[in-house]
C-alpha cells in the first residue's frame, strides 16, 4: 500500500464514520434536567346541589414510584406544586357540608401521565355510590406447587338491609391479566360499560338466598376440601362448605355439594366452552358483581348490542358489555403495585388496585374492617378504592371478620 | 485472519533475538506511543517483530466482593498476538477467547458485565451462575513516515460476547462492540512529535429473560439508578442496549534527557436501554463525557531506566429517564415517548502517580522497583427524589521483581504489597422504597465493599526458557497469586490464582 492510497483510505473512513448517525448523543445532549411540575386540578361537581368542591381532600398517587401527595381542593382550580413527573392516580374523596346537608363525594382519574405540557387534570366529582354488597375477600394466587383450584370469592352484605342475592351476576373483566396494552372499546359506548370475559349468576327465584346485614357467602372455583391429599394439603382453605361453585363439568374435579353458579356468557355464547376449569389469573384479575334492575333485561348472548370485540386487535373473541350503573362492587387485582399503571377497571368502580405480589403463595386480599354491628358482624371499608380498602397478602379464610352465616348455607 | 499471518518472517524494526515475557513487560512499560490511543505512533516506538500465544487459567473466589460479583470465578482464555511489516507498513494484531464460569452472582439479570456503568438493568434476588464467553480481536496499522514528517495509522477492535444466567429469571445475552481509531503523527523537529487521533465506537447488547419453571413467577426490579427501582412479578423482560461513542486524542512527545509523552483523550458516548427490541420503549439512556490525561516521563541509560507516570481521568454520566405511554390500536405505534429528563448523574475522578526504577540487563531486567499511589472519588446523585452515593479512597502499593538466570532459563519472582484506605463513603436514599432489595441489599452492600479498607498481596512468578539462541523462540510459564484481606468484620478475603503457559516466537 502506498501513502497516496493510505491517506485517502483514512479520509474515506473518516467520512464514513461522520456519516454514521450520532442521534443518541445529540438526543441526550438536548435533554433537560428533571424538575418539579406544577399541576392544576380542576374538580368539577356533577351532583345537583353541589356547586363547589372546595375543602375536599385530594390525593395524587404514583404507584410505581410510591409517591403520594395529599392536599385540600381550593375553589376553582387547585394548583399543586412539587409534583415529580410520572403516572398518577388522582382521588378526591370526602364529605362536604352544604347548608345542613352532608354529602359524601368522590371522584378519580387513573393513570394520568403528568409531564410538562400535560399539567391540567379535570376530575368529575359525584356522590359516592356504595352498593349493599361488597366483595370482601378474594383468593386467586393459588398454592405451591401450581395448585389453582382453591380460588374463591367472598361477598358480604355490608349494608343495614336484607339483600336477596338471587340473580346477582359475577364477572371477570377483560383484560384478564393486568397489562399496559389495554383494549380499545367502541367509541359509541362512551365509557358507559365495563367489559367481561365470562359472566355467571347466582341461581334462585328471587327470595331463595337472603343475606342479612353482616352475613357473607363464598363462591369457589371448586368447592372441595383442598387440604385433602388428592388435592393440595398445603392449601390454606377448605372450600367444601362454600355456598356456590363454578362447576365446569370436569369429571376429574366433579360437581360438589355447593350450589352451581349459572353460566351466562363466554365469547358470545351461553355455553361454558371447553375449558376444564374456571381459572382466573393467578396474577390477579378484575372482578365485578352486578345486578339487573327489575324493569330491565340483560342478555349479552341474545343482544348483539351487549357484545363487542377488542377493536385494538384483530381477535374475534367477544366480550360482554356490563353497564356501569348495574355494578354493585368491583375489585381489581394485579401482579404488584407497579401494575397499578396498567389499570383496566374504570375508576368510578374501583379507583385503585390490590395485589399479593407473587403467584402460588397461598395469600389473598381481604377488605378491611372499620366497625361492627351490635351483633358483632363487621362493617367493611368500601370507598371504591381497593388499594385503600383491602389488606394485602393475607392468609385466606372464610368469614375472617366474623361475618354471619346465612341460614340457607350448609355451613349454618 | 491477519493475526495468523503475523508469524511469517518479516522485516523488523529492531533485530533482537531474545524476547522473553520479562523483556516484553519492559517494552510495554517504557514504550510511549503504544500506551496512547494513536496507532500512527506505533512505529516511533521501534517495535520488535514477534508473535505470542498464551493459554491462561484463573480461579478467583472469596466473600470480599461487590454484590453483583460472583462468589467464585473460573476462567480460561487463549490469546494470540503478533506484528509484522507489510512492505513499509507496520501491522500488529491480537485475538483472544475467554470463557468464564461465574458462580453465585446476584442482583443482575440483564448485563454480561454489571460494572460497565449502565444504571438501567434488571435486578433479581436469585443468586445464579453465569456462563460467559468473550471474543476480542483487533489490529493496528501504521504507515511509514512520509514527507519526512507524517505517519498515519488505523486501529480497529472488535468484540463479541455471549452470557447466560443459569437460574430463573434466566438471561440469554449477546453483545458486540466495534471501535475504530484513525490517527496521525507529525514530527515537528528531531525532538518533538505531535499526534492526533479520532475514536468511533458502537456497541449493542441484547438480553432475553425467561423462566424455565413457568409455574413460578419471580419477583424482579427494573433499576433506574442509586437503588431507585420498580418491582415487578413474572419472567423478567427483554432489554436492548445500544451505544455510540465519539472521541479524539492529542499527543505530544519530547525527546531529551527525559523522554516525555503527554497524551489526552476526550470522548462522548450515549447508550440507550430499551425494553424489547422494537423502537419506542426506551427506559433510560446514559450520556457519558470522559477525559483521560497521561504524562509519561522516561529516562534511560545502559544500566537503569526511570519512569514517572501521572494519570488523571474524569468521567461524568447523565442518566436520562423516559416517560412513555402505550397507545393501543391496530394503527398505533405502541409506546409513545411523552417526556424525558436527566434524572441521575454519575461523577468519577481518578488520579494516579507511579514511579518505576529498572535495573536493565540483556533480555529483560535484573530487578524492578515500582511504587504507586492512586486516588478515586465517586459522586452519584439521583435528582428527584434526591439520593446520593459517594465514596473516595486512597490506594498505594509497592512492588519488587527480581530476575535470576540459569543457562537459557530465567526465573522472575516478585512481590507486591498494597493497601486501600477508604477516605469517605455515604449513601442516602430519598425514595419511597427504602426497605426493598435494591436499597437494602444491593446499594448498601456495594457501599460496604467500596468503603472497606483492605490489604493486597500479589506474588508473580515467571519461568522462561530461551529454546533457541539464534531466533526468538521462548517458552514460558507464569503464575500469579493474589490475596485481598479485608479489614472488616463483614468480609474476610478474596483470592485469585492465575496460571499461564505461552510461547514467543
Amino acid at each position: 500500500m502506498k501513502n497516496n492510497t493510505f491517506i485517502p483510505l483514512l479520509i474515506a473512513i473518516g467520512v464514513a464514520l461522520c456519516s454514521i448517525s450520532c442521534q443518541k448523543i445529540t438526543d441526550s445532549l438536548d435533554t433537560k434536567t428533571i424538575d418539579y411540575l406544577a399541576v392544576d386540578i380542576e374538580a368539577i361537581p356533577v351532583l345537583s346541589g353541589i356547586s363547589s368542591t372546595e375543602g375536599l381532600p385530594v390525593t395524587l398517587t404514583n404507584y410505581t414510584e410510591k409517591h403520594q401527595i395529599s392536599t385540600t381542593l381550593q375553589a376553582g382550580v387547585t394548583t399543586i406544586d412539587s409534583i415529580i413527573p410520572g403516572l398518577y392516580t388522582i382521588n378526591v374523596d370526602g364529605e362536604l357540608l352544604v347548608g345542613t346537608e352532608k354529602y359524601l363525594l368522590k371522584g378519580s382519574v387513573a393513570n394520568v401521565l403528568l409531564v410538562p405540557g400535560n399539567q391540567h387534570v379535570k376530575v368529575n366529582i359525584d356522590g359516592a355510590k356504595v352498593g349493599p354488597l361488597a366483595i370482601s375477600e378474594i383468593f386467586y394466587a393459588g398454592t405451591a406447587p401450581f395448585y389453582f383450584r382453591n380460588q374463591f370469592y367472598e361477598i358480604t352484605n355490608n349494608s343495614d338491609e336484607l339483600v336477596y342475592v338471587d340473580g346477582l351476576h359475577f364477572a371477570n373483566l377483560h383484560p384478564t391479566i393486568a397489562t399496559t396494552n389495554l383494549p380499545i372499546w367502541p367509541e359509541e359506548d362512551q365509557g358507559a360499560y365495563t367489559y367481561a370475559q365470562r359472566v355467571w349468576k347466582i341461581p334462585g327465584k328471587g327470595r331463595d338466598y337472603p343475606l342479612q346485614p353482616g352475613e357473607s357467602f363464598t363462591i369457589a372455583q371448586f368447592a372441595a376440601n383442598h387440604k385433602l391429599p388428592q388435592y393440595n394439603p398445603n392449601s390454606p382453605i377448605d372450600a367444601s362448605l362454600s355456598e356456590f361453585e363454578f362447576n365446569m363439568n370436569n369429571p376429574s374435579f366433579p360437581d360438589q355439594p355447593a350450589v352451581d353458579m349459572e353460566h351466562v356468557f363466554y365469547n358470545g355464547r351461553a355455553a361454558k366452552g371447553t375449558v376444564p376449569q374456571y381459572l382466573t389469573s393467578v396474577f390477579g384479575g378484575a372482578f365485578a358483581i352486578f345486578r339487573i334492575p327489575e324493569d330491565e333485561s340483560y342478555d349479552p348472548v341474545g343482544n348483539p348490542n351487549l357484545q363487542t370485540r377488542d377493536l385494538g386487535t384483530t381477535g374475534t373473541t367477544l366480550y360482554a358489555k356490563i353497564p356501569l350503573r348495574y355494578v354493585v362492587d368491583a375489585v381489581e387485582a394485579g401482579h404488584n403495585e407497579s401494575m397499578s399503571a396498567a389499570k383496566r377497571v374504570p375508576t368510578v368502580l374501583d379507583a385503585g388496585m390490590t395485589w399479593v405480589g407473587a403467584t402460588y403463595n397461598s395469600l389473598g386480599v381481604r377488605r378491611k374492617r372499620i366497625g361492627q354491628r351490635a351483633n358483632g358482624t363487621p362493617i367493611l371499608m368500601d370507598t371504591n378504592n381497593s388499594t385503600e380498602d383491602f389488606e394485602r397478602q393475607v392468609v385466606p379464610q372464610f368469614r375472617y371478620h366474623g361475618q354471619g352465616i346465612p341460614s340457607w348455607s350448609r355451613a349454618f | 485472519m491477519a493475526v495468523m499471518a503475523l508469524s511469517k518472517p518479516a522485516v523488523a524494526q529492531q533485530k533482537i533475538k531474545q524476547v522473553s515475557p520479562n523483556w516484553l513487560e519492559i517494552q510495554d512499560s517504557l514504550g510511549s506511543w503504544r500506551n496512547t490511543a494513536n496507532p500512527a505512533g506505533l512505529t516511533r516506538d521501534q517495535p520488535v517483530q514477534f508473535s505470542k500465544v498464551q493459554a491462561t487459567y484463573d480461579i478467583e473466589q472469596g466473600d470480599f466482593r461487590r454484590p453483583q460479583q460472583a462468589q467464585k470465578i473460573n476462567s480460561q482464555s487463549i490469546y494470540g498476538a503478533g506484528n509484522t511489516q507489510l512492505n513499509d507498513y507496520y501491522l500488529q494484531g491480537f485475538i483472544r477467547y475467554n470463557r468464564q464460569f461465574r458462580e453465585d452472582a446476584t442482583y443482575n439479570a440483564s448485563l454480561i458485565d454489571p460494572f460497565r456503568d449502565m444504571p438501567y438493568y434488571i435486578i433479581d434476588s436469585n443468586a445464579s451462575d453465569w456462563l460467559n464467553q468473550l471474543y476480542t480481536m483487533g489490529f493496528d496499522l501504521a504507515s511509514p513516515v512520509f514527507k519526512d514528517k507524517w505517519t498515519a495509522g488505523l486501529s480497529v477492535d472488535y468484540q463479541a460476547a455471549s452470557g447466560a444466567k443459569q437460574r430463573d429469571i434466566r438471561a440469554e445475552n449477546t453483545q458486540f462492540g466495534l471501535s475504530i481509531r484513525p490517527g496521525l503523527t507529525y514530527q515537528i523537529n528531531a525532538n518533538h512529535v505531535a499526534g492526533f487521533n479520532l475514536l468511533f465506537a458502537t456497541s449493542k447488547e441484547e438480553s432475553v429473560n425467561s423462566n424455565v419453571n413457568v409455574y413460578v413467577d419471580q419477583g424482579y426490579f427494573i433499576h433506574y439508578g442509586l437503588g431507585h427501582a420498580i418491582p415487578y412479578v413474572g419472567s423478567g423482560t427483554n432489554m436492548n442496549y445500544e451505544s455510540e461513542k465519539w472521541g479524539a486524542g492529542l499527543q505530544y512527545e519530547y525527546h531529551g534527557l527525559w523522554n516525555l509523552l503527554l497524551s489526552t483523550n476526550y470522548a462522548i458516548a450515549a447508550e440507550t436501554a430499551n425494553i424489547g427490541f422494537l423502537a419506542g420503549r426506551t427506559q433510560g439512556s446514559i450520556l457519558t463525557r470522559q477525559s483521560e490525561s497521561s504524562l509519561r516521563a522516561t529516562r534511560e541509560n545502559t544500566l537503569f531506566a526511570h519512569q514517572i507516570v501521572l494519570n488523571y481521568a474524569f468521567k461524568l454520566g447523565e442518566g436520562t429517564e423516559y416517560w412513555n405511554e402505550f397507545v393501543p390500536g391496530l394503527e398505533s405505534d405502541g409506546y409513545i415517548n411523552q417526556h424525558k429528563a436527566v434524572r441521575s448523574t454519575y461523577r468519577n475522578s481518578f488520579g494516579e502517580a507511579a514511579y518505576t526504577l529498572i535495573k536493565k540487563r540483556e533480555g529483560g531486567y535484573d530487578w524492578k522497583l515500582r511504587g504507586q499511589a492512586s486516588y478515586r472519588k465517586r459522586e452519584d446523585q439521583y435528582l428527584l427524589p434526591q439520593s446520593a452515593f459517594g465514596m473516595s479512597y486512597l490506594n498505594y502499593a509497592l512492588s519488587f521483581d527480581k530476575m535470576i538466570s540459569s543457562g537459557n532459563a530465567t526465573y522472575t519472582l516478585g512481590g507486591k504489597i498494597g493497601n486501600q484506605h477508604s477516605l469517605s463513603g455515604d449513601y442516602r436514599y430519598g425514595g419511597q422504597r427504602a426497605d426493598e432489595l435494591p436499597v437494602q441489599e444491593l446499594m448498601r452492600s456495594d457501599l460496604n465493599f467500596l468503603t472497606t479498607d483492605f490489604l493486597s498481596i500479589e506474588i508473580p512468578f515467571t519461568y522462561s526458557l530461551q529454546v533457541d539462541n539464534k531466533h526468538i523462540h521462548n517458552f514460558y510459564v507464569q503464575a500469579v497469586g493474589s490475596w485481598l484481606d479485608a479489614r472488616s468484620t463483614e468480609y474476610q478475603n478474596r483470592k485469585k490464582i492465575t496460571l499461564s503457559v505461552g510461547a514467543i516466537f
